[in-house]
Formats: structure tokens, sequence, C-alpha cells
């Protein structure tokens, strides 16, 4: 299910809403918990059998882990001392949640990779008899990456001591299927809303933040987001592409990515705050950034924090001198670009971040044309990231590689393409395209707007919604681009 | 200095708690958030107002649609509301149960069975969200005026339609094909092979696989084939979508074409091609490679190779009137296509057909002949598809009707007619059927098929079909052949016309088109004798699906509908107890009702021959959908529903208003409510505040 979709803003939210609020705080999260798996189970009700499965084996293993196995429900369960030893019951549990999860994803995420690697190393090899081909292709269940590493979140939270054990399973399987950023996240660790589990207030202006989160999401997805994206395909999906259209195209993804992604939070967000739940910031304008590392530190932030605390800080982060750093940085961002999706061009893209961070380091934490000044630096640091963009859209390698290639003014031209001018320069793209650029560097962001709410502010955030639904009637269906990762 | 402590300043991650004693701790990302959100500068009144009208919003639509389809009755569809969601597992339930495959008593395994249910689930859930976003009286009421702003104001189109310079339209595959990625290429054909969903099959995206067994099969009958490929728009007309080519600007083919060309001309090159493509292939098992992607294909080629030297010594006549159709543009003074159409003009169509002529004067050489046909010149105007498929409301001034003159071929005094005995064959598609056919709106008797019979002075035998003309002629053909009656008797040269854009796009099928005679069949389907009429009442077992209107190109639409329990009305006994019927389901992009026949559903209709019908109203050209499996062998009649003649149309006749008053009044009664509440409490705080003064 989409939020940008009638079913979801006219059938599913209301019936959420109402039930919700009409029940009882003790039903509140069964009823969550409900529809929760209604809107995952919408996409494929198999998947929701896979989703209950990962949910259940961490439960067990966040109480064998907690010592509370068997224990009596009426004692509170006591966080882990921190830095403390662990039992071996409380490592293997740990290791079996990690497994479990891992292998799901691993399973569901990379098989088709992994047998197509495979098959294309033994054909160089010329041992053809050893090719696997197989005929059938594993489905990716959506959302699969965001809700293992959630569910891994409270295991591994559990066990460093930095969060209690849950008991009552209505509630963690709440946490897990929570539908408002089980797709797409922001990914939200156990500990975060371990707390808001217990107890967290509803009010009136909590819930009026949330419908102007809401709107102002549903405005970038609908009227920003999806227009930028019909440019991205035409650019990216015809058959040859000029320099000046190469260019257009890979701009109008920059921005297509970033609102259909920061939309997609800030409703999330939205959702979150209706329902009492407070969600973390995940995107802080990331196309401000001076550097690689600096936008990092604005993109997708909800990731970037796991990998940190679950990857870089376990394998040494930098604290094992200079090489090792050098080796942790790579390692995570590679591993965060194939989280991702399972294609080399997701690795390439995550080599080239990795490599942009080190190289940042080596300067003593900032970009090598620190001297510009920030405008220039802010314009570089975009260029250098519509490059990496393009291996994140392109279907395959040799894809991206031809349209950097026209990027580059090296590419060949056939008959067809500069019917492309016959679109890309019409009115609305145009048009789009500004008002984006006008949104990324010169409105504030979504937290920034919202935290002062004047009278002009509710006219602006009330026409951002009704415009949404306008124009979301003359649209076809536009899922959301992390939905497949 | 190197540090002994984690610090993450120069991480890839954002700035955290620093482990510095002195340093104040920073709040964590969620602690931040909340005190963000406690924070909110908000005023009650403002709170109120967002979360007032926001509520507003998104309750009222529902409720509205839901008087609207109360209002409306049972006819008007299955429902948009939260009941029809909630019995949506049981409906896939029904569906499954009804199917053909487990109803005939085949037995499923457990794990197979659940996958077949979710299937069942998964394509009523797809079905109810359309359903959702098409029966909204949102939708209905919102998409004119907001297209007619976007398409006038912005240029924008929409997903089935771009808008050109002037006031010229394109549909959207036509341009796809001309700017997209090669489709001969390595890539495409085996993205395109792979395709296919839970209900769909992949399509076979080579178009020279099934040019080749057709030119195989009509090889062996001593039939020549001459292929005609009717341009895409775009590929003629450039300079009316983009300010960067002129009027004399060559043709803009998709990269392949050529290459598709070469391949048609030198079958060798295209055995060659897939020699090497499967090459990998070649030495998996036959027992795992049935199961692969490339199967259907390699099967295919296995028959062409076995055939390769009949294939090269019957090569296939090949037209491509794009350059001409350029060159033309001078010489005619008019653009070669309609403005808001995806077809071409009648003088562009006259001009391919003289084309055709001299093609087959020069290279098949076909039994003298001539006929005394006349042209006489007609006008006709009309609104081009592509505008149809924009949805504009129906008072629009951005596009205006297209006046042309068409050139209608008579024989004697009578409009000329197709000849089933006739030694020539026309299978052809919309531009085909244009000019031809009167439910298309450009007039009648003078298309393709009536133009070429003019030019080469004989009659024609005419299959077309709007849309899918990469199969959809050769199946009707094929069915025709299975069914006992050999349509190729007698048939000297057959005549291919398809559209442009199916060489990216088709699906160009070679396993349900073998041209084999068959021999009649033994029917247990009820059959109605030639001028008869029967009442009849059935049980919709399973129905073609229809497509939705603004999403086609084609106005009408024809689905097969399989009825059980079949008694008759008028007293009279049947013969049969089951029935396959063709009947409208969009008329001039308007639904009847049979779009929404589901399974279990109880009809009257009134049956009639099909084959009478469709020499009166030539029914077959209709773009229809057909029930798979030994269905497609059977002939349907054809139906209409007692209500009227058009089966009746859905939605609009069928009591549902705009929604506007509906939603007024909704809004008036919460705006009620809620100032109701909100005196309550600026009086109770009165009330507090005079106590607390106490």
């Amino acid at each position: 299910m989409v939020f940008s979709s009638h079913l979801f803003l006219f059938l599913f939210l209301p019936a959420t809403l109402l039930l919700y609020h009409l029940m009882p705080r003790r039903g509140q999260h069964v009823i969550l918990t409900l529809l929760s798996y209604v809107f995952y189970g919408w996409a494929n009700p198999l998947f929701v059998v896979l989703m209950f499965v990962s949910t259940l084996i961490d439960y067990i293993c966040g109480l064998f882990i907690a010592q509370q196995w068997g224990q009596s429900w009426k004692e509170p369960i006591p966080v882990l001392a921190k830095g403390m030893d662990r039992t071996r019951t409380q490592r293997t549990f740990l290791v079996v949640s990690l497994c479990s999860n891992l292998a799901l994803l691993g399973f569901f995420k990379y098989f088709n990779f992994a047998t197509g690697n495979y098959d294309a190393v033994m054909a160089a090899l010329g041992l053809d008899g050893l090719k696997l081909d197989l005929w059938f292709r594993i489905t990716l269940p959506l959302g699969i990456s965001f809700y293992t590493f959630q569910s891994m979140s409270y295991t591994i939270d559990v066990f460093r001591g930095d969060a209690r054990a849950i008991r009552n399973p209505v509630d963690f399987w709440c946490y897990v299927a929570m539908f408002p950023q089980l797709v797409a996240g922001p990914i939200i660790r156990f500990q975060e809303v371990a707390d808001q589990l217990q107890t967290r207030r509803h009010t009136l202006e909590k819930f009026a933040r949330g419908v102007a989160f809401l709107a102002l999401g549903m405005a970038k997805k609908i009227l920003l987001a999806n227009p930028c994206g019909k440019v991205a395909d035409l650019a990216f999906d015809s058959g040859s592409v000029g320099m000046l259209h190469s260019w257009f195209g890979s701009v109008a993804y920059a921005f297509q990515i970033y609102f259909d992604f920061s939309g997609y939070s800030d409703m999330a967000i939205a959702l979150g705050l209706m329902t009492g739940f407070v969600f973390a910031k995940n995107f802080d304008s990331p196309y401000l950034s001076q550097s690689i590392t600096e936008f990092w530190r604005r993109w997708h932030l909800s990731l970037s924090t796991w990998l940190r605390d679950n990857l870089y800080i376990p394998l040494g982060g930098n604290r094992k001198g200079e090489a090792r750093t050098y080796l942790n940085l790579a390692a995570t961002m590679l591993l965060g670009g194939l989280w991702h999706g399972a294609s080399w061009n997701f690795v390439i893209w995550g080599g080239i971040h990795g490599g942009m961070l080190a190289l940042e380091r080596l300067q003593g934490k900032d970009s090598f044309y620190r001297g510009l000044p920030r405008q220039l630096k802010i314009a570089v640091t975009f260029v250098i990231l519509l490059f990496t963009w393009v291996f994140f859209r392109a279907p395959d390698l040799p894809a991206a590689l031809a349209y950097i290639k026209s990027m580059l003014g090296l590419g060949t031209v056939q008959g067809g393409a500069d019917l492309l001018a016959g679109l890309l320069f019409k009115p609305y793209y145009l048009g789009t395209l500004i008002l984006s650029c006008i949104v990324v560097w010169a409105l504030p962001q979504t937290w920034d707007f919202t935290r002062r709410i004047t009278w002009p502010k509710v006219a602006v955030i009330l026409a951002a919604l009704a415009l949404a639904i306008v124009s979301l009637t003359t649209q076809s269906f536009n899922p959301f681009i992390y939905f497949i990762f | 200095m190197k540090s002994n402590h984690p610090t993450f300043h120069s991480s890839i991650l954002p700035p955290i708690q620093s482990s510095s004693s002195s340093a104040p701790p920073l709040p964590s990302r969620e602690e931040q958030a909340n005190r963000e959100v406690g924070q909110t500068d908000i005023t009650r009144n403002q709170s109120r107002v967002l979360v007032a009208v926001f509520l507003l919003l998104i309750f009222s639509i529902p409720v509205v649609q839901q008087i609207q389809e109360w209002r409306a009755g049972r006819d008007a569809g299955p429902g948009t509301g939260v009941v029809r969601m909630a019995r949506l597992p049981w409906t896939a339930i029904r569906d499954m149960r009804q199917a053909p495959g487990v109803s005939a008593g085949r037995k499923l395994s457990r794990i197979d069975r659940v996958f077949r249910y979710n299937s069942f689930l998964l394509r009523d859930i797809k079905s109810f969200e359309d359903d959702i976003v098409a029966e909204s009286f949102l939708t209905r009421n919102l998409i004119p005026p907001v297209q007619q702003f976007l398409t006038g104001v912005l240029g924008a189109g929409n997903e089935k339609a771009y808008v050109g310079r002037g006031k010229w339209l394109f549909y959207r595959p036509d341009v796809d094909y001309a700017i997209g990625p090669g489709f001969l290429t390595d890539d495409r054909l085996v993205a395109r092979a792979k395709g296919g969903s839970e209900w769909a099959a992949a399509p076979q995206p080579d178009p020279l696989v099934a040019i080749f067994q057709f030119r195989k099969q009509l090889a062996e009958r001593g039939i020549a084939l001459v292929i005609v490929v009717a341009p895409p728009k775009p590929v003629v007309c450039p300079e009316q979508f983009s300010a960067r080519y002129d009027a004399g600007a060559p043709t803009v083919h998709n990269p392949s074409f050529d290459q598709f060309v070469r391949e048609m001309k030198d079958p060798n090159l295209f055995f060659k091609r897939w020699e090497a493509l499967l090459a990998p292939y070649r030495k998996v098992p036959e027992a795992k490679a049935r199961r692969a992607w490339h199967w259907p294909l390699t099967e295919a080629l296995r028959e062409l190779e076995a055939a390769k030297d009949l294939i090269l010594s019957h090569p296939v006549i090949f037209l491509d009137p794009a350059a001409d159709l350029v060159a033309a543009k001078r010489d005619m003074g008019a653009p070669p296509y309609l403005e808001t159409d995806t077809h071409w003009s009648p003088p562009a169509m006259q001009r391919v057909a003289v084309q055709v002529k001299d093609l087959v004067s020069r290279e098949v050489p076909l039994p003298a002949m001539t006929m005394r046909y006349r042209r006489e010149a007609m006008k006709v105007a009309n609104l081009g598809d592509i505008a149809v498929m924009i949805k504009l409301p129906a008072d629009q001034k951005l596009y205006g009707k297209q006046e042309v003159t068409i050139q209608q071929v008579t024989l004697g005094e009578a409009q000329w007619r197709p000849d089933r005995h006739a030694d020539v064959l026309l299978l052809g598609d919309s531009f085909s059927n244009i000019f031809s056919s009167g439910d298309m709106g450009w007039g009648e008797a003078a298309g393709f098929a009536e133009q070429i019979s003019f030019e080469l002075g004989r009659p024609l035998d005419v299959i077309v079909r709007n849309d899918a003309g990469a199969h959809a002629t050769r199946e009707m053909l094929s069915q025709e052949l299975a069914q006992g009656s050999d349509r190729l008797a007698g048939k000297k040269l057959v005549i291919w016309e398809f559209a442009g854009r199916e060489l990216s796009s088709g699906d160009w099928r070679v396993k349900s088109t073998p041209m084999k005679p068959g021999k009649p069949r033994e029917s247990h389907f009820l059959e109605i004798a030639d001028g008869g009429e029967r009442r009849v009442t059935g049980v919709v077992r399973e129905a073609s699906p229809a497509p939705r209107p603004g999403s086609v190109t084609y106005r009408d639409h024809v689905v097969q509908v399989h009825l059980t329990d079949v008694h008759a009305d008028d007293g009279q006994p049947l013969d049969a107890t089951e029935a396959l019927v063709a009947i409208y389901s969009m008329r001039n992009q308007v639904w009847t009702r049979a779009a929404r026949y589901r399974p279990g559903q109880k009809l009257s209709l009134v049956l009639r021959n099909y084959g009478e019908i469709d020499k009166r109203q030539k029914i077959s050209s209709v773009k229809s959908s057909l029930l798979p499996g030994d269905l497609e062998l059977e002939t349907p009649c054809w139906g209409e529903e007692l209500a009227g003649a058009d089966g009746g149309t859905a939605g609009t006749a069928s009591g549902k208003t705009s929604g506007w008053p509906e939603l007024l009044g909704v809004f008036g009664v919460c705006a009620g409510v809620f100032l109701a509440l909100a005196i309550a409490e600026r009086r109770e705080r009165r009330g507090a505040a005079k106590k607390a003064a106490a």
C-alpha cells in the first residue's frame, strides 16, 4: 500500500485513525499491529508470513538474551548491565537472531544476484557444466531490508544493555510491524522507541504537526518527486541521450530520490505523530552539504546511524589505526551500498562514497575543494552526487557507464534523441525542476518549517495538501523508490 | 594525535555524544525529535483548524463515495468501500473454486493451493485498488479540469498521451518506440522474454521469429507474404513533436529498425544472432531448460531451423512506407498523420496503398482481374483517439475536431465489402480499420483494405482487429483454421499490416498461431441460428478482462463471458446449458455493465448469431479479450443486456452524480458539529475562568 494513494488516504487512514483513537489504551497496539499486517500484506499476502516468523524469532531471542524466558510476567524486566560479560546462552541467542535475520535478508535479497554471478564466473571459466541456470527467481519481499534491520536492532540493543527486553508480544509485534515506517523506513532502533511503546502522549498539537508533516511529505512526493521521476525515466530509459539531456535527467533523478524518500519519511513521521509516536529526523537538507562527509550527516540518518552503531564501531571504527579506519570506512560503505540492492551498481555507488569519505578524511575531514566559496562547494558536492546517482538509477553497469559517457559528451547520439527535447522542456517539467531547486536550496526542511506554525503557514500546509490530492487524481501508480530496498 | 577512545566526528556518520567528560552530552536523535515536537510553536486554534480540515477531508470523501454507491445500487458495480475490502479474502476463495483447473477436478498440493490462493487474492486486491481510483467521484470530477490545465497551460499530457507542438498529440508507446532502446538488442530481448507476471505470460519479444514462422507457414501452402509496417507518428512527423527537427528531417526509427530490415532480408543474420544469444544455454539439460525463460524461443527457433531452406528460398516482401511519407509531406501539402489521432491521414494511407500495389505487381504474380471499383470523396470530422485519452472536459476547446476527406470505395451502388473467397488476404490493425469501420468515428468503407482493393482492382479478404497487430490477427486466422474453416484456401497472397510500435512493445506469439486446418468441433455450447434470437438467463463462470476507458486507444471493446446454468426465459427449451457470449464492455470509451461481470453473477441476456451481427456491425474488428483454453475454439453468441442494446453504460447511467452536493452536505454537518464543540468548550473555559476569578 502506498501512502500517496486513494486507497490509503481515503480508506485505510480514516479507518486506522478511527479504530486507533476509539480503542482503549490496551487495545491500541493490537489494532495498530493488525492494521500494519493488512498494510504490509496488501503488496503480497504471503510476505506477511515471513515478517511474522522474523518477528517471532527475535522476540524469543530477546527474552533469552534478557534471561527472561519462562520467567514471571509480573516482574519488570531489568536492563542488562552495560559492558559486562554475557553468558554463552545470551551470546548464542544473539547469534541466532543475527544469523536468522541476515539469512532471511541474504536469501531473499541476494540469492538471484549470487547465483547470477556464480553462473557468470563459471561461464567465463568455461565450466558451463557447473552452472546453476536456475529457472526460478526469488521475489524480493517489500521492505525486508528495513524490518530485518529494525528487528535485529532489538536483540542487539537488549544484548548491549541499551534497552529493556519486551515481554508483551503485542508491543514487540507492533514495534516491528508499525506501518508508518515499515516498508521504507526510517529505520527505528528499538532503544529509540522502547519508552514510547510503554507510554506516550496524544495531543492536538502533536496531531496538528503530524498533519503538517503529512501535507508537506505528500506534496514533495506527488508534486515534485513524481514529475522529476518522469523526466529521469525518459532520460535513463531512452536508447541514446544527448549531453544536455543526460544532465537534465540526472539532476531530475537527484531531486526525485530526495523528494521521494524524504517525502516518505515525512509522511512516516506524520503518521507516527498521529498515533502518538515521535520518530527522529531522517533528512537534513542533504543537498546543502559542502562535502560527501557532510552529506552522510544529512542523508538517510537512520541508516547511517544504524551502520555506525552496528557495523563501523564493531569493526573497530577509528580506534585501530589509520589503515584499519580506512578499511572499516570502505567496508561500511560497500555494505551500505549493497544493502540498497543486489547489484554491482550499488556496490560501486557505495564504493565511490567510501572512497570520497576516505579522501576527505585524508584532507583533514574536509573536501578536496575546500578552498572554494561555500556556494561552489555545495555545487561541486552536488555534481559528485549526480555521478553517483547514475549508478543508483541505471538498470545495470553498462547502462550506467553509457549514461556517464553521455554526461561527459562522449556518448553516441542517435536520430530519436532529439525527440526527448520535445518532452523534457515542457513548462510542466521545467517548472517542476525550478521549483525543486528552490525547495532544495532556498527553503527550510520540514522539521524547521513546522517548528513554528503561523496562520500563513497553515494556509501553505493546507494548500499543499489540497494540491497534492488534486494532483494525485491525475497520476498513475507511483510507488516509492525505497520500496524495493 | 590519535585518540584511544571512539570519536566519530571524522566518521561517515553524524556527530554523536562525545566521550570527553568535560563536553556536555549531545542529545540522541530521538531526544532531539521529542524535544522538537514538544516545542512546536502553534496555537490551539491553528491546531484545531489543521486537524479539522484534514479529518474532514479524509473522512468526508469516503463517506460521500459510499452515499453515492448506495444510491446507485448494485448495478454500479461491486463497490469500493471497507466492506468489499474486508471481503476480499473470501471473494478470492470463491474465484479460485470457480476458476477452470480447480473446479475441473485437478488435484493441487497444499503448497500449490496456497500460492494459487495468494495469486487470486493479489488479483482481487489489484482490481479493488483500481476500482477505487476509477470509481472515485473525486477522480471523475477532478481529472477533466486538472487535465485541461496540465495539458493546455503546462503541456504535460498524461501517462498515455504526450503533447506535441501546436495542436498535435502523440501516443506514448509511439514515442517510446522512437526514443527507446533498440528492440533487437540482446539485453532488451532477454529482459522482455523474462518479463510477465503472476497473471500474464512473458511476451515473445522478437518480431522476426513470428514473421519467419508465418512466412514458413504460408510458404508451405504456396502463399506469398507482404509485410507493411505502419510507421508510428513521431517517426514520420518528428517536427510536430520537437522543434529540433524540420519538416524535411529523415525518419526517426528505433535504433534496431535497420537491423530488423537487414535480418528480414537475410535470415542467415537472424539465425546467427540467436545462435550466439542462446549458445550459453545449449548445454542445459532439456528438463531444466523447459522451465527457463529461453525455452519458448528455443523451441520456436528449432522449428525455424528445420525449415531454414524454405525460409531462405521464400523471402519476405517488406514495405516500410516511412521514408515515402516523409517525402510526401511536400507533395500532399498536409501532414501525413492526423493531428490528435494515432493514425495516418486518408491521403497518406492511399499513398501507402499505391506502394503496396506497386510492390505486389513487381513481386507477386497474381492472376489478372479488373474489378470496377469507384471512389467517392466524402468529408468527415472527428476528434482523435489521443485527445479522448487525455480525458479533457466534454466542452473543451483545446483540441477541435479535424476535418478530412476520405475516399469511399464502392462497387456499383454498394459500399465495398470484403470477400472471403478473394485470393488476397489482409491482416491488419487499427491502421487498416480507420476510415473503414464507422465505430472509429472517421467514416467507413474508405480504409486501407478498400484502397488496396481499389488499387489492385481485385477483391480482398480481410481480418482486422484494433490493437495488438503483433499477434491478434494471426491468432484469429489460426483459430478459424483450427475450427475447421480453411480461410487460407485459394489464397495467393497475405498482406500483414501492423503498427511499427509493435516491433518494440508487441507480443509476437508463435505458440498460439499454428496454421493447421482442423476438423469442425462438436460443441456443447449454445448456438443461435442465423436470424434467431433467444432470451436466456445464466450464471457467469468466467469473464475476460476489460480495459479501463482512457487507458487504450480504441473506443470500443468486447469481452467474452462463459455462462453456465443457462436456461431460456421465453419458455422454449435450449439444446445446451452453457454459452460463450461476446458482449460490448466499452462503447465510445465508457464502460458498459459487462465490464464488471464477476463469477457467480446471474445475467439475463438476449443472444443472437455472432456471424450475422459481425456482418452488419464488423464486431470482429473491435478489440476484444478472449477466455483462455479450449474456449478460444468455440464460436460465441452475440449478447446484449435486456436493459438496452449496448448493455447499459456503467457509472453515469447508474445514478451516480458529481458528488459535490453530498460533499458539501457532509462538510456542512461536520462544520456544524465542530462549531458546536468549539462553542461548548469556550463556554466551559469562560465558566472555569469565572470560577477561578471568584
